[in-house]
């Protein structure tokens, strides 16, 4: 688990677009967009709607169980952090709606990672510096 | 056909040495080049009035000025699709010629791939990040783990795997036959190195499906093309003029993030290839050697399939037979590409292609070539295509 002395990347709460996001993962949920002029469902936030291009993008809560659509697994890692954790996978869970939402995977069956396989959200804390999500089928 | 078909010749090629390590920065390298393809061509630097910058944003349009002394520059852009950026450079750069704005436009681009910006780095997120989409990279991708862009291919590439159970020894063949073609370049980085499929069976994944010798080289260099008027073909006596039939570029859907295309196998090239073909009035069995943009093996195979030289997940039969080698049916990076010559962001694939339609590519001469496909991938899946003819 994260070290003292390297911080585990998280979102950036400076940055206005993903704030509500920051803080549904505080409060154990997934926030995405939900346009209120259309009903589209949006994911990544921006400021206009893909389908409409009102500026009109809300918050919404989506569930938190999914099936993989696609993932990967790392042997390797690029950031100082991950090097601790390898192997880990990568998975980019479908959760209806159109939205999918990508996140690591530290589960130990991780070579046998399939696309199909349902998967759930955790909520990891990190020593105070925010809350993490992470795929799990535990 | 369309107005750009025809109107516009490349004339000129520059390579810098392709290198691991060099004192010479970004900018002065890609000049370089540039000078060399005004050399090549036989004109003075003092008359180029455009210039294209692919990818990259120095040197900027002012640099180019100091450097080839040009006296009135007429146009200039700079394309902004990452490994797409060079040969979508060409169609500008033609077009801009068939426009008439500009008469003589070198493209241009380059960088150390190996002694700057690192894409295998043990610290990726620690450097400046190009390309577009930074806060869903910041955002999204760094918690996630996701960094490099062998990670966010292999997204794509797992996805492929599971939707048409595509045979990963087509993976193998890229490599195995763009090393071949390296030996005889006497360019490439790997002109002295075989590789053999025991080599390529022992090295180590990286990242879930790609092996090492899956992923192109790092190294420092940098190319350039000059494009000038049809018109003046007769004035050029070096080479043989190589004419841009045409092209196009293509954005993939959700351009800047690969985790939320509602496919993820849907590529740019899948919406430029025809395009690009029709642009042309060329289809595709006319071709005679294709230089596909290979920062992965998977994306060349990718490539064949999204331009319709086979189906989805057929690719690795295709490539099987030797097709893709020197002497079968449709010859593949006959330079060895980025993954055994250099990684110069597809614009010596660019030049490689005219090397072939002057007959100047010696032991790798592709025999009688007349007509060219050159393409580029950049991004999140962003591509181009050329046609090129002599």
């Amino acid at each position: 688990m994260p070290t003292a002395a390297i911080a585990r990347p998280l979102p950036n709460a400076q940055e206005p677009l993903y704030r509500p996001y920051i803080q549904g993962l505080q409060e154990h949920k997934l926030m995405v967009q939900r346009c209120s002029s259309c009903g589209h469902w949006q994911w990544p936030p921006r400021e206009f709607c893909f389908v409409c291009h009102r500026p009109a993008l809300e918050w919404a809560e989506i569930g938190q169980q999914g099936s993989i659509y696609t993932y990967t697994v790392c042997y390797r890692a690029f950031h100082p952090w991950f090097k601790e954790h390898l192997p880990y996978g990568i998975v980019d869970a479908d959760l209806g709606q159109g939205i999918r939402l990508l996140a690591p995977y530290f589960d130990p069956d991780v070579e046998r990672l399939e696309c199909g396989m349902i998967v759930r959200a955790a909520f990891d804390e990190t020593d105070g510096m925010g809350t993490a999500l992470r795929w799990t089928k535990s | 056909m369309d107005p750009i078909t025809d109107k516009a010749i490349i004339v000129g090629t520059g390579e810098t040495d392709y290198v691991r390590g060099t004192e010479k920065n970004d900018r002065q390298l890609i000049l370089e080049a540039a000078l060399a393809a005004c050399a090549d061509a036989g004109i003075e630097p003092e008359s180029v009035d455009g210039v294209v910058m692919a990818m990259v944003d120095v040197p900027t349009n002012e640099d180019f000025v100091a450097a080839l002394g040009i006296r009135d520059l007429h146009a200039h852009a700079h394309i902004h699709i990452g490994g797409a950026s060079a040969v979508a450079g060409i169609i500008e750069a033609a077009a801009m010629i068939a426009a008439g704005r500009a008469h003589r436009v070198i493209v241009a681009t380059g960088w150390r791939s190996f002694s700057g910006v690192r894409l295998g780095s043990e610290d990726a997120t620690s450097r400046d990040l190009g390309g577009p989409g930074r806060e869903i990279r910041r955002n999204i991708e760094y918690p996630a783990g996701l960094m490099v862009p062998m990670q966010w291919y292999s997204l794509h590439a797992n996805r492929w795997f599971y939707e048409t159970h595509a045979d990963p020894e087509g993976m193998k063949i890229v490599a195995l036959t763009t090393r071949e073609h390296a030996h005889l370049n006497p360019k490439a980085y790997m002109k002295d190195r075989p590789l053999t499929a025991e080599q390529y069976d022992a090295s180590p994944i990286l990242v879930k499906p790609f092996h090492l010798f899956d992923i192109c080289l790092e190294t420092d260099g940098a190319a350039a093309v000059l494009l000038t008027s049809a018109a003046d073909a007769s004035l050029y006596t070096g080479h043989r003029p190589v004419y841009i039939a045409g092209g196009a570029e293509g954005h993939a859907d959700v351009p800047d993030d690969l985790s939320s295309r509602p496919d993820i196998l849907n590529m740019g090239i899948t919406k430029a290839a025809p395009r690009a073909f029709a642009s042309a009035g060329i289809t595709r069995d006319e071709i005679d050697f294709a230089e596909i943009y290979d920062c992965f093996t998977f994306i060349v195979l990718r490539q064949l399939e999204e331009m319709g030289f086979c189906a989805r997940g057929e690719s690795p039969e295709f490539v099987k037979e030797r097709r893709i080698g020197l002497g079968g049916e449709l010859p593949v990076n006959t330079h060895g590409g980025l993954l055994s010559q250099a990684h110069v962001i597809g614009m010596n694939h660019v030049v490689e292609a005219v090397r072939q339609l002057r007959g100047e590519a010696g032991a790798a001469q592709v025999e009688q070539a007349h007509i060219g496909l050159v393409t580029g991938y950049g991004d999140f899946s962003d591509g181009s295509l050329a046609i090129l003819h002599n």
